[in-house]
């Protein structure tokens, strides 16, 4: 027995993951500096999230960023490089977050619209989001069937958190200043009975990096658990994260130039002595998950059933206007560049634009004042409200189940298979949240307007309720929901012997969605309200691996996957906001990818090397913009989509004495597109745009959205429960974003493809070709004292202040055809933030 | 199996992986794969016959014609059109659409099917598009009117690069205009303008008409947009080529230029450089260096005269170099200078240019110009350069006087022809 005990145990050293036990060792950390010191990175790694959330992504082609998993920390390249990479917003092998799945209790957290897990729905609930499975790459998970970026398993259970009461203050110059976390919890009673609580507050903006930017979070955190007897346990878990922030706007670099601020926000402007944001976000989307847990007295499997629900609304303000000018404070017509300076007058006006920028906030950030001055004069002559704040929100419930078995069948094979089950609703609708001053709305297409005189219908958004005068609070523009359902069986076996372990397993199951128009558009009647066409997907998905044991601490594996998913549903209609109609050739997205990996572990050194390569074929993506040409929304479908990701992936840790070490961790990819997709362009005002599908000829360009070379250099101190960390960590190959319209036929025109000005229209813009450097530091320390344990930690970050790393960089939708101009529609960019820091108190009792 | 044996083969599946091809795409150039033109353009223009009024014919069914393109919206002259020629003749396009050029830009071929258009004529100049029964045409009703954009891609296809732009009908004199030259590109040439450098090419308020004479007798009216970006730019002076297309306005013949790349040869003298002695010339390009003795040129300023002076003693050597002047035809120098009270040798100062200046002197390098009499006090002498100079060059005073003098220049100006455009 012990020797089958030996031999799992080497099984799980060779995937440098858990294929972990069926109870999380939680309760056996006994070493509380560890904690600290892995909370210090969990702290930071948290912290930069938030500063990430707050960030806008409207047009910006890639996602949202979720940093590296910190927990992957037993592998020796994820838990060296996750936190020092997180600056640069590194995505490992270059993969969107949606292809990571995250679980808590066994049940799946990745939203059923977006595809990608929502973080913020457990944002400072460090306390107890804490230590989760994970499993990198595509080796063998038992919790989840696991997608090609991997898996990861939050364990929320109140008998999984000991007995104690513990307490966090820290103080921080990123999204917020302060947070206080306070956390209770009693272990398991000996009445079966196991109890945890944890509320925490986020708040300040007087330190914050980002002008304008605010953050109001608070977050609950409650779990029950009885243990029935030592087969059956039920956990009741409830936790949200009520947060409202302001947010950061990006911009272009004329604008960062000028004011030499690469962290100038165009969404805020003073009003009433105040500084306020125009683009408010407010967030609160509660998490009900009851767990059932199931060991036989033989202890040969565990079953984990979960049924959960999510509910809530996120909602994010922004401005809106009517036949006056644009608000927004770095529009292109507002900026310097965009007066002919080959004439004295336009030359004059640049220098006066500038002049005004420099010295005048009014100019520089939004005019509030100037808003409410419209909006008063309409009011006196009788007229809507010119200008107005309008609330986009997404309202959403989820309810779904679902239920896993680990199973040890031999000595020598292991069963992991489970069964899910969740359908959501989400409605999408926008409400007039703020008239300014102004009196009514009228809810009609500001771009049709011109276009249509002959037809009076084809300007209102809402033909049920034309010429309503609205109030503040009432739903105009759009409103619509959204209906999925998937459901999945999956059962994944791991054979362990000798020399060679080996996993097998495969997923089946289906997705169903369908739009439900809640308005019937003016341009679009018969096509807008009511309930499109169901679609069905079949999502399958297989996975092999197999490892060979050179000796004891030698090892080579090679895994594959191969997957299909359905097309996500935001890409799946061509003008989702008013039409039911689908886009076209709508295909599920196939995956296929693999890795060979070489690890050597000795007590002093320790090495993973991994080679990977992955292709994603039939991408959808819709990309939504304002379009001044055709004075409308305009969204371009593109389909077809293939994408290339390989690289080498290696992390190292050199041991020296008792209390030093030395990491290196890097990755060095090449992500390219390997298609040429299809474009069909359509605007929302029904300007009568020809309904040609266009080729896009990007293949071989870089995929963006994260850096595809990084590297950390660090060293590890740890000596009395004091730990230090020093990381040098530099990043290159950095790609903007890509607009597909660049690489048309018809954008090429007949330009030479030698001449500058093609190269200046198709080639894609690489950000720091030399690479970017930044430097981290953190320590922490912590005394126990009887039952007490006081701990502090401070960490720094981007110690050089290095102001030029650029994390997300794209060209805007639009093409100057008129110039050729790829300068009248600059590239957009965000920058990583300069030296931030994070200073933390605890306190815990037990 | 030991690690060390592994590795070479890691290393290889790596690269593999990574080395794959990985040329940059390049959208291609849009070409057309439909029916070939069945038509030509002459036979197509038989099918309306122009008359009293504005009006219009239909085309037969299947019809499709191909052309070289040879209008440009580049410069905003074309607005809204597209003229096409092949070698039997040209028409014009209507298209309701602006930025053409790109897409159809000069040289390039394209195939026009016309179903659903119709051939018509605008105060006789036939044009190919769609007709407005209901516009009000003078005290008519019906015009011609443009494609919308929209529809462009129904009618109007693109094949391959753009060539060389078809030769024009070179016209020498207005008597050699025929009727099939309308819409084709042609070369006038011995033009002049009648207002030459009196005149915009247009008025700002409504497109303007410009008398162009021909040397060799008549004239053409040269037709411009307000909105052409070249529309407030002076008519060029003297004579030259040029090139456009020819259209009329009733029986008025009209020439509609491109861009001012279609006027060639127009010249007129310009200075190219003169010398600000309101300010230090030495902050300017000037540079001095003294080969031998101690005095230096220097820049003098006071209330009564600027320029550049040396007080110069017997034995010294010293130069007075200019900034780079760049070489066009027919160069002048004017050169004004003044030798108050101390007059040196008449040969005290010389004249280089040279080419190769390198930061220092090499007198290899330097080629005289003969300045033909110095002033007994003040004066201005004005000096050929070399015709056959190519390049970018400078001027270079060498004072080198056998007795002790002082030399004044307060003037130096280059003069040559440029394009008077």
């Amino acid at each position: 027995m012990k020797k089958e005990i030996l031999l799992i145990f080497i099984c799980l050293t060779i995937y440098n993951i858990a294929v972990s036990q069926v109870t999380p060792d939680i309760k056996d950390t006994t070493d509380t500096g560890r904690n600290v010191a892995t909370e210090v990175d969990a702290i930071v790694i948290n912290s930069i999230q938030e500063a990430q959330d707050e960030r806008e992504s409207d047009e910006s082609g890639s996602s949202n960023y979720v940093p590296g998993l910190l927990h992957s920390s037993r592998d020796v390249y994820a838990g060296n490089s996750s936190y020092a990479f997180s600056i640069a917003y590194f995505k490992n092998r270059g993969l969107d977050n949606k292809y990571e799945e995250i679980s808590m209790n066994g049940f799946l957290m990745n939203n059923l619209v977006t595809g990608r897990a929502n973080y913020s729905q457990w944002g400072g609930l460090n306390h107890v989001v804490l230590y989760p499975e994970t499993i990198f790459g595509l080796n063998a998970v038992n919790f989840t069937f696991g997608d090609i970026g991997g898996a990861t398993n939050y364990i929320m259970r109140a008998s999984s958190y000991r007995q104690q009461i513990r307490a966090t203050y820290s103080l921080s110059n990123r999204s917020y200043n302060n947070r206080l976390m306070f956390t209770g919890s009693t272990g398991l009673l000996k009445n079966g009975w196991a109890f945890a609580a944890s509320v925490s507050a986020r708040f300040g903006n007087a330190l914050t990096y980002v002008d304008g930017t605010s953050y109001d979070g608070y977050s609950y955190f409650v779990s029950a658990e009885k243990q029935f007897n030592k087969e059956h346990a039920l956990t009741l878990t409830a936790f949200a994260a009520p947060t409202v922030r302001g947010m950061q706007g990006n911009s272009v670099s004329e604008v960062y130039d000028m004011l030499d601020d690469h962290y100038y926000n165009p969404n805020w402007g003073w009003y009433q002595g105040k500084k306020r944001n125009a683009r408010m976000r407010s967030t609160h989307e509660p998490v009900i998950m009851l767990s059932h847990y199931y060991t036989p007295k033989s202890n040969k499997f565990l079953i984990t059933t979960t049924i959960t629900s999510t509910f809530g609304k996120n909602s994010t303000t922004s401005l809106n206007w009517f036949d006056v000018p644009d608000p927004r404070p770095d529009y292109y017509r507002y900026l310097p560049s965009y007066q002919d300076t080959t004439t004295e007058q336009g030359r004059a006006m640049a220098a006066y634009t500038r002049d005004q920028w420099l010295n005048n906030a009014d100019v520089r950030q939004i005019d509030w004042d100037n808003m409410y001055k419209v909006n008063q004069l309409a009011t006196q002559q009788g007229k809507q409200a010119q200008y107005m704040v309008e609330n986009r929100v997404i309202d959403h419930i989820l309810i779904g189940g679902s239920s896993n078995i680990v199973a040890t069948l031999t000595d020598h094979i292991k069963l992991a298979a489970g069964v899910d089950i969740r359908g959501m609703k989400q409605r999408n609708y926008k409400t007039i949240n703020d008239l300014l001053g102004g009196t009514y709305w009228l809810d009609v297409d500001k771009y049709s307007e011109g276009d249509f005189p002959e037809d009076a219908n084809i300007i209102y958004n809402n033909l049920d309720e034309k010429d309503k005068q609205l109030s503040e609070g009432d739903i105009f523009g759009y409103n619509y929901n959204y209906y999925i359902y998937k459901q999945r069986l999956w059962a994944m076996f791991t054979f362990t012997y000798n020399k060679v372990d080996f996993h097998a397993g495969a997923e089946v199951g289906g997705t169903e969605y369908w739009r439900e128009g809640k308005m019937r558009n003016g341009r679009f009647a018969n096509e807008s309200k009511g309930k499109s066409d169901v679609k069905t997907f079949l999502d399958a998905a297989a996975k092999l691996g197999v490892t060979y044991k050179i000796t004891g601490r030698n090892y080579l594996t090679l895994n594959g996957a191969i997957t299909q998913s359905a097309p996500g549903i935001l890409n799946a209609f061509l003008a989702p906001r008013i039409r039911n109609t689908y886009v076209s050739n709508l295909k599920p997205e196939k995956a296929l990818s693999g890795e060979l990996s070489y690890i050597m572990k000795y007590p002093k050194v320790q090495l993973r090397i991994t080679g990977y390569y992955a292709y994603i074929k039939d991408i959808t993506k819709l990309i939504s913009f304002y379009h001044d040409d055709y004075a409308s929304m305009v969204n371009y479908s593109m389909s077809g989509i293939d994408q290339r990701h390989a690289g080498v992936e290696a992390g190292a840790e050199f041991k020296i004495g008792s209390m030093f070490a030395i990491v290196v961790a890097g990755n060095y990819g090449d992500y390219r597109y390997a298609s040429r997709p299809k474009v069909v362009i359509n605007a929302e005002n029904g300007y009568d745009i020809p309904d040609v599908e266009q080729t896009v000829y990007w293949k071989n360009y870089h995929v963006s959205g994260t850096p595809q070379a990084a590297v950390t250099l660090g060293l590890k101190f740890n000596h009395n429960y004091w730990y230090v960390n020093i990381n040098a960590n530099y990043f290159n190959k950095i790609y903007c974003d890509l607009n597909p319209e660049r690489r048309t036929s018809n954008a090429r025109g007949t330009l030479d493809v030698n001449s500058e000005l093609y190269h200046l229209i198709a080639d894609q813009t690489v950000l720091s070709p030399k690479g970017e450097f930044t430097l981290d530091a953190s320590v922490s320390k912590s005394w126990r004292i009887k039952r007490y344990t006081i701990g502090f930690n401070a960490s720094v970050t981007n110690i050089l202040n290095n102001k030029n790393l650029t994390t997300t960089a794209w060209e805007q939708y639009r093409f100057d055809y008129n110039e050729m101009n790829v300068n009248k529609f600059q590239n957009k960019y965000y920058y990583a933030l300069g030296t931030t820091f994070y200073l933390g108190l605890s306190f815990s009792f037990n | 199996m030991k690690y060390h044996s592994i590795k070479p083969l890691l290393l290889a599946a790596v690269a593999i992986w990574l080395f794959a091809a990985c040329d940059q795409d390049v959208a291609p150039v849009m070409t057309y794969n439909g029916p070939k033109a069945n038509c030509t353009i002459a036979q197509l223009l038989t099918y309306h016959e122009v008359g009293a009024l504005d009006s219009y014919d239909s085309i037969p069914a299947g019809t499709v014609i191909s052309g070289i393109v040879t209008s440009s919206d580049e410069a905003g002259n074309c607005y809204k059109f597209l003229t096409i020629q092949d070698s039997t003749g040209g028409i014009q396009i209507k298209i309701g659409n602006t930025a053409l050029f790109h897409k159809y830009s000069v040289g390039k071929r394209i195939y026009v099917k016309c179903d659903g258009l119709v051939l018509g004529d605008y105060r006789k100049l036939h044009q190919l598009g769609w007709w407005d029964a209901g516009a009000v045409n003078g005290s008519n009703f019906g015009a011609m009117a443009a494609i919308t954009p929209n529809r462009e891609s129904e009618y109007i296809f693109r094949d391959g690069a753009p060539q060389h732009e078809p030769a024009p009908v070179v016209i020498t004199a207005a008597t050699q205009i025929k009727s099939e030259y309308y819409n084709c590109l042609v070369k006038i040439e011995a033009a002049s303008f009648a207002m030459g450098g009196g005149a915009n090419f247009s008025e700002s308020t409504a497109a303007t008409s410009r008398t162009l004479n021909i040397a060799g007798g008549g004239s053409v009216e040269v037709r411009t947009s307000n909105y052409a970006t070249f529309a407030s730019s002076i008519l060029p002076e003297g004579s030259g080529a040029v090139y456009g297309i020819l259209t009329r306005y009733n029986n008025t013949n009209q020439l509609t230029i491109r861009t001012l790349k279609d006027l060639q040869g127009f010249v007129s003298r310009a200075d190219i450089l003169t010398v600000d002695f309101s300010q230090n010339p030495f902050d300017n390009g000037w540079q001095q260096i003294t080969a031998t003795g101690s005095d230096s040129w220097q820049y003098f300023s006071n209330s009564m005269y600027h320029g550049f002076v040396i007080y110069g003693h017997t034995g010294s050597c010293s130069y007075l170099i200019s900034p780079d002047i760049d070489a066009v035809p027919n160069m002048t120098l004017t050169l004004s200078h003044r030798i108050p009270d101390n007059l040196g040798n008449a040969a005290g100062m010389k004249l280089y240019y040279t080419t190769a200046f390198g930061g220092t002197i090499n007198e290899a390098d330097l080629h005289e110009l003969t300045i033909p009499s110095y002033p007994s006090n003040e004066g201005t002498v004005t000096i050929s350069l070399p015709s056959n100079m190519s390049s970018r060059y400078r001027l270079i005073f060498k004072y080198a006087d056998s007795q002790t003098s002082t030399w004044y220049i307060n003037g130096i100006t280059v003069s040559g022809e440029v394009a008077s455009l």
